[in-house]
């Protein structure tokens, strides 16, 4: 979801924090993992939106620049890219699905979305995608 | 480029890499105590306190309402009925007053009226028969009972 290293410390350091300061108020009416996973969410959209507005450099520009960053190849730089261009919480949906393979059933309960709204977002994210990398690779 | 690309598992292999070491020196980092701007400058940590409290001071809250609002409602009929007292009260005192009463005239008035209502009650000696009947318990025999004691 975040591309710099440093970005995603400050997002996991900070997931740590809350899971740490919420465990008390957690019921175990959930899997430990959901709730984990739903906090990690909820600060990774709160970092993306409040970033938004400060990013001086393109993020997929930044897989062009920087190589302490990426090690793929251009068909992999050119799907990162496409993602990157997706909206937050559509490529939150994508990543989860494509790269976690996470079922429907569980980022429905991480997501608090029903599994029908997830789906059509992904197949919506999915079919972007194929069209960027077209634009991209071609 | 086909449709099928998204399935190519290769796509699936994460491209990106670290520093060398680079996780040593984020555990590193936070064992230090370093806390990132974002975590220090959240605005929710400052009302954590008042979050966790929040129940608590919500009851008290209620509690303080109802509590004025039985107090208000106390001191309004209260004052109504002191009001109504003291209306029912001046209007007696101006009704004696007109007579040419004061208070004196009054409690003596009324001290007068106790006394004859004790007057009034009447007085009257038992009749012998009626105490005879009262006294008609077994085993009472009037002529001993007069025999054994000094009435005259």
């Amino acid at each position: 979801m975040v591309l710099l290293h440093d970005d995603a410390d400050d997002i996991l350091q900070n997931t740590l924090l809350k899971a740490w300061t919420g465990l008390p108020s957690f019921r175990w009416q959930s899997q430990l993992f959901t709730w984990l996973y739903r906090i990690a969410t909820n600060e990774v959209l709160t970092f993306l939106k409040k970033s938004k507005s400060l990013q001086q450099v393109p993020m997929e520009d930044r897989l062009d620049t920087d190589p302490q960053l990426f090690n793929g190849d251009d068909m992999q730089k050119a799907l990162q890219k496409a993602i990157l261009n997706l909206p937050p919480k559509q490529r939150l949906v994508f990543n989860m699905r494509y790269f976690d393979e996470i079922k429907y059933e569980d980022m429905s309960r991480i997501l608090g979305t029903s599994q029908g709204a997830l789906k059509a977002s992904y197949h919506h994210a999915a079919s972007k995608i194929q069209e960027m990398l077209k634009e991209i690779l071609l | 480029m086909s449709e099928k690309t998204l399935h190519n598992p290769h796509l699936k292999e994460n491209p990106f890499k670290v520093p060398s070491g680079y996780f040593q020196q984020v555990e590193a980092r936070w064992a230090n105590g370093e806390v990132p701007d974002q975590v220090r400058s959240d605005p929710g940590k400052g009302r954590r306190f008042i979050r966790l409290l929040r129940p608590q001071l919500q009851l008290a809250a209620a509690f303080v309402m109802l509590f004025g609002i039985g107090y208000l409602l106390l001191l309004i009929t209260g004052r109504n009925e002191t009001r109504q007292m003291q209306t029912e009260e001046l209007s007696v005192l101006s009704e004696w007053s007109s007579l040419g009463l004061d208070h004196r005239d009054v409690s003596n008035l009324i001290l007068e009226n106790l006394f004859e209502e004790d007057q009034m009650t009447p007085v009257v000696d038992p009749d012998v028969e009626d105490l005879i009947d009262y006294m008609d318990y077994p085993g009472f025999d009037p002529v001993n009972l007069a025999l054994s004691t000094n009435n005259e």
